[in-house]
């Protein structure tokens, strides 16, 4: 674990859940290739375009930092998007490519049921792709693992609903929230008090949406209610209430393509 | 088509009859405990009562009109036999290959079946019922699932009961030597799906 440059810049909440959960898995045959090949595939691909593509360099100096930094690192989540089993890390075939917007990312997260791929930029913003897109989520890879360590604070918590409003709106309808710096940036918010916690994020799939999702989760059935109740009686058009409570503990999964999962042949 | 070693499950019926929604999961029959509950045909509870081996040999998924969920014995005891996807299934996701991640079949309580692939949806690109259950649910509408189950709701079917696979599609995400592997539901799925299956549609 210590042999990871990342980790040194997280919070003392953030390095202390990885210290606790975190696994650097050995690199799959077959699934995560020698990283220097891929890049040596990626360049050899891209500068065969016209005209010459600059910033390839930067994606590519991006890629060999990100791997010196998180590239392995396995951790359990226990709630939001990324709930279940992520893995840091370039990986799939072609990882590296331009969106239609012509941006250059990199596939970088793999993740036990999520059914997009997981995407960095070369500017460290994290994010999902379906189809070739880029749908920022979070300002960097940093940022996710504070989250990841932020929702396990709330194991057993409440869904009170989901909001798609401006963030702020939403946290203002609530006294005494105060912004946790560590899991907040640019793109998601979290806001904190003792029985209550709204965190603003994009989802994994945001298509046509002007603004993130906002959720509100409390610690009982009863303060998820009252959560509600009050942002119903403000106007807000409250959905996600039926989703399941924050994990209790990660789940557990075979996982997609996981070592031994069944590659099934017609009968 | 597989080999198999079987297990009798040998039962006590009770007088109780199953709550709805008590009974959502199948479990392999050589797992069963005694003392475990399973449900007859009728709606009765029948208690585990021991196990016990009953030979090896090959063995057949069952299909009735794509319905793989049977009662068999004397007891109609409620099984399901299925193992992994369809062939129809693997055969949508061969025609898929490097245009999505996952495809999925869904199949409703009356044998009508659907698929879909993961894709970037919008709310209104689910059929309103769907939407009703995602927004519920809080999920995001990408998945392979929602696809199928927009479909089998726009042909009329009752998505109560309904169960789903879904298998990866090589050539985008993963590469082509995971083609065809068996898929878990994410846990939005899992959430959407229990929704549904407790006929809030």
């Amino acid at each position: 674990m210590s042999e990871l440059a990342g980790l040194t810049s997280l919070s003392e909440r953030a390095a202390e859940y990885v210290r606790r959960h975190g696994v650097v898995e050995a690199r799959r045959p077959g699934r995560e290739r020698d990283v220097e090949a891929i890049l040596r595939l990626a360049r050899s691909e891209h500068e065969t375009q016209a005209p010459p593509e600059p910033d390839l360099v930067v994606v590519l100096a991006a890629i060999r930092e990100f791997e010196r930094s998180y590239g392995g690192l396995t951790l359990p989540v226990v709630g939001g998007q990324l709930a279940g089993r992520l893995t840091l890390g370039l990986c799939g075939p072609q990882p590296v490519w331009r969106t239609s917007e012509g941006r250059l990312v990199y596939r970088g997260a793999d993740h036990d049921t999520a059914q997009c791929s997981l995407v960095l930029s070369a500017e460290g913003e994290f994010g999902s792709s379906w189809s070739g897109e880029f749908n920022p989520m979070l300002d960097s890879v940093r940022l996710v693992l504070e989250q990841v360590a932020a929702w396990a604070q709330f194991q057993g918590w409440h869904p009170a609903g989901t909001v798609i409003a401006e963030p702020e709106s939403v946290a203002e309808v609530f006294d005494e929230l105060t912004l946790d710096p560590d899991a907040s940036g640019r793109l998601s918010a979290w806001w904190v008090r003792p029985d209550l916690t709204v965190v603003s994020i994009f989802d994994l799939n945001y298509r046509g949406l002007p603004h993130p999702r906002v959720k509100v989760w409390a610690p009982t059935a009863a303060d998820a209610a009252r959560a509600r109740s009050k942002l119903v009686s403000r106007g807000f058009t409250v959905t996600g209430a039926a989703a399941s409570p924050v994990d209790l503990l990660p789940r557990s999964s075979p996982g997609i393509g996981r070592p031994g999962a069944t590659r099934h042949r017609r009968s | 088509m597989s080999e198999f070693a079987s297990t009798e499950v040998t039962g006590n019926v009770s007088d109780k009859l199953g709550a709805p929604g008590r009974f959502r999961t199948f479990e392999r029959a050589d797992e069963l405990s005694v003392g475990e509950e399973v449900l007859a045909a009728d709606g009765r509870v029948l208690v585990v009562g021991g196990l016990r081996p009953a030979g090896a040999g090959t063995a057949y998924n069952l299909a009735v009109h794509r319905i793989h969920t049977h009662h068999v014995g004397v007891a109609s005891v409620l099984v399901h036999n299925q193992c992994g996807p369809s062939d129809e299934l693997l055969n949508y996701a061969d025609d898929h290959i490097g245009q999505t991640n996952m495809a999925s079949e869904v199949v409703a309580a009356d044998g009508r079946h659907a698929f879909g692939v993961s894709m970037p949806r919008t709310a209104d690109d689910l059929t309103p019922n769907v939407r009703v259950a995602a927004e519920a649910t809080g999920h995001h509408m990408g998945c392979a699932e929602i696809g199928g189950l927009c479909d089998l709701k726009a042909a009329g079917s009752d998505l109560v009961g309904a169960r789903a696979d879904a298998v990866i599609v090589g050539g985008r995400r993963f590469p082509l030597e995971s083609h065809g592997e068996s898929a878990p539901m994410c846990r939005s799925c899992v959430d959407l799906f229990n929704y549904v299956g407790g006929g809030q549609l």
